[in-house]
């Protein structure tokens, strides 16, 4: 009883007290306080460590999560908490009536503090306020399950990646709103591309928290092609690498892809080079097979798409045969790779196979 | 304060507490919540029934467990899948709404006089009586058709139905700046092919979608 009173309370004296933030962006409400304490109730170490590594991803931009291990029990009690909870367990707690099909859902308490809405920018007569609490309930009773890491599923059929939903999730704890208009982890797309944190997120990070911003070189390279003019999963074609046999000295294009400069500092040049791989990781003994070049300064912000066209390389003459995994790894033009390491490559899904250069002879015409 | 009154205060104390907490609950779910983007085929698909309605008007009640709701009475003009008949009067509850002014982020809300194409969802309890919440209800105009959340609907050169993103909303590109091309070499520091750009996106010359377009959209499942 003790709970409703104070719930009521805060909901009903929380909209005229709150009434801020009408800067335009996409992002309405937030902690009270940064860094904000969170409790990371996961009881297995795999998603423990994916949860630490989601929040290490926004803390990279905006120094804001403060985690630690909590008691691995999640419920409205005034703490910030994610843990994984099925539905029957959301409902007794929350009085929240998940679906198999919902990845996850955020309590906030209030509500109000993120505004009446749906949408980005913000509406102009939205009044935002502070969360008091906030627990990220990942469904445990998903259709398609988890994985707390691994390869990417470009089928977006297969176990959903932690990361994406719980980035996504962690965004609406700041205030972000949903963002269909940019690459954006608060957008709503499939998990190949909705695991980044993109520029158009740093960008408003930033601004949402200045005091806690990083100053961090950052390039991405995204494996998908985002066409600003559609929405949703129709926006959004993953890297493709055709043909899917190829003689040594023949080509293979490489289509779909676009990287990002997502940290606060430009970087004189970039370089993307791209490989044949052997395994499903990428590894030293990766076969160069050609690169892009760009000139800068590349300020923050600055992005190239090949807008669907792709790129030809001519595969080395001296490939061993064999079948292969197409990768592509960013870096500054001298090589350097920044720090935040999981943007900084991906492996296109399709194999290509290095074939015999020796063709049958035709049979003789009669 | 004398005991009756204390009582009455205290009973309207605890009921707007308990609505309090259901609609802090609801509301929550609704705005935080990651639900699979449908495609318009989802939706299409999903839907139980399909109607074009117009909206007559709306009254608020509170639901059984004080849950605020929206009831919205529309007439019916075109029954595309389901039972029915046209000119017959409806109610379609939307969770929210009412005396507390209490809304529910992400719940979508209907207009007097307008006419909308609804895929409905008739699960008992649903926030919203339709396919994937907000995204099975489209706005009707008299030469298109618009989803709520603003997207367009048109008809591409290939001859099917595409939503497309309302650019006069457009967020993108406060500080992206796209870069100019680069080189592009071989291994061996040959010149590689930068493939040309595309001229224009192939939607580029769509035309907006109307309601008999939906109307064959929905059939090319239900013949």
């Amino acid at each position: 009883m003790r709970l409703f009173s104070k719930v009521a309370t805060v909901l009903i004296i929380a909209v005229p007290l709150l009434a801020q933030g009408h800067d335009g962006s996409c992002r309405c409400g937030g902690p009270p306080i940064v860094p904000v304490p969170w409790e990371i109730d996961h009881l297995d170490a795999p998603y423990s460590a994916a949860a630490k590594e989601v929040f290490d991803r926004w803390n990279a931009y905006i120094e804001v999560f403060d985690y630690r291990p909590g008691d691995g029990v999640m419920a409205p009690n005034g703490k910030n908490e994610i843990a994984f909870l099925d539905i029957a367990t959301t409902s007794a707690r929350y009085g929240v009536n998940m679906d198999r099909n919902t990845f996850a859902i955020t309590y906030m308490s209030p509500l109000s503090a993120a505004g009446d809405f749906d949408a980005c920018p913000k509406p102009p007569e939205a009044s935002c306020g502070t969360f008091d609490e906030t627990d990220v309930i990942v469904n445990s009773d998903f259709s398609r399950g988890f994985k707390p890491s691994g390869p990417i599923d470009y089928t977006d059929h297969g176990p959903a990646l932690y990361a994406a939903t719980v980035g996504h999730e962690l965004g609406h704890t700041l205030g972000f709103h949903h963002n269909v208009n940019d690459i954006s982890v608060m957008n709503l797309y499939e998990d190949f591309a909705a695991q980044y944190i993109a520029a158009a997120d740093t960008e408003e990070a930033r601004v949402a928290y200045p005091s806690r911003v990083r100053r961090v070189i950052d390039l991405a390279i995204y494996p998908f092609y985002f066409d600003p003019g559609l929405t949703d999963y129709a926006a959004t074609t993953p890297v493709d690498v055709s043909p899917a046999a190829v003689v040594p000295g023949g080509p293979v294009t490489i289509r779909n892809f676009e990287f990002e400069n997502v940290g606060t500092e430009s970087v004189p040049d970039v370089l993307i080079r791209f490989y044949l791989t052997r395994g499903v990781a990428i590894a030293p003994s990766d076969i160069l097979i050609g690169s892009l070049a760009f000139s800068g300064p590349i300020v923050s912000g600055g992005y190239w798409d090949d807008d669907q066209a792709g790129v030809t390389f001519n595969i080395p003459r001296d490939v061993p045969l064999g079948t292969y995994y197409l990768s592509a790894v960013i870096s500054q033009g001298n090589g350097t790779s920044d720090a935040i390491l999981y943007n900084n490559s991906w492996i296109a899904p399709q194999q290509v196979t290095i074939v015999s250069g020796i063709r049958r002879r035709a049979a003789p015409r009669r | 304060m004398e005991g009756g009154g204390r009582a009455i205060m205290n009973s309207l104390l605890m009921r707007h507490a308990c609505l309090a907490v259901v609609i802090g609950i609801i509301a929550l779910a609704a705005n935080g919540t990651t639900v699979r983007r449908m495609s318009l085929e989802d939706i299409r698909d999903s839907a139980t029934a399909v109607i074009v309605a117009d909206v007559i008007d709306s009254t608020t009640r509170f639901g059984a467990t004080g849950m605020p709701w929206t009831d919205y009475h529309v007439r019916i003009a075109e029954i595309l899948r389901g039972r029915g008949n046209a000119g017959e009067i409806r109610t379609l509850s939307f969770a929210g709404g009412g005396p507390l002014d209490a809304g529910i982020a992400g719940v979508p809300r209907l207009t007097a006089g307008s006419r909308y194409l609804i895929f409905l969802d008739d699960t008992p309890g649903r926030p919203v009586p339709a396919v994937g919440w907000g995204q099975g209800i489209f706005r009707v105009l008299s030469d298109r058709v618009i989803s709520v959340d603003g997207a367009q609907l048109v008809i591409g050169q290939d001859q099917a139905l595409h939503r497309l993103r309302d650019n006069t909303s457009s967020h993108m590109g406060r500080s992206r700046r796209r870069l100019a091309e680069p080189i592009a070499r071989n291994a061996d520091g040959s010149v590689a092919l930068l493939l040309p750009r595309r001229k224009a996106a192939a939607l580029a010359s769509s035309r907006g979608a109307t309601l008999d377009d939906l109307r064959d959209f929905i059939r090319r499942t239900d013949q």
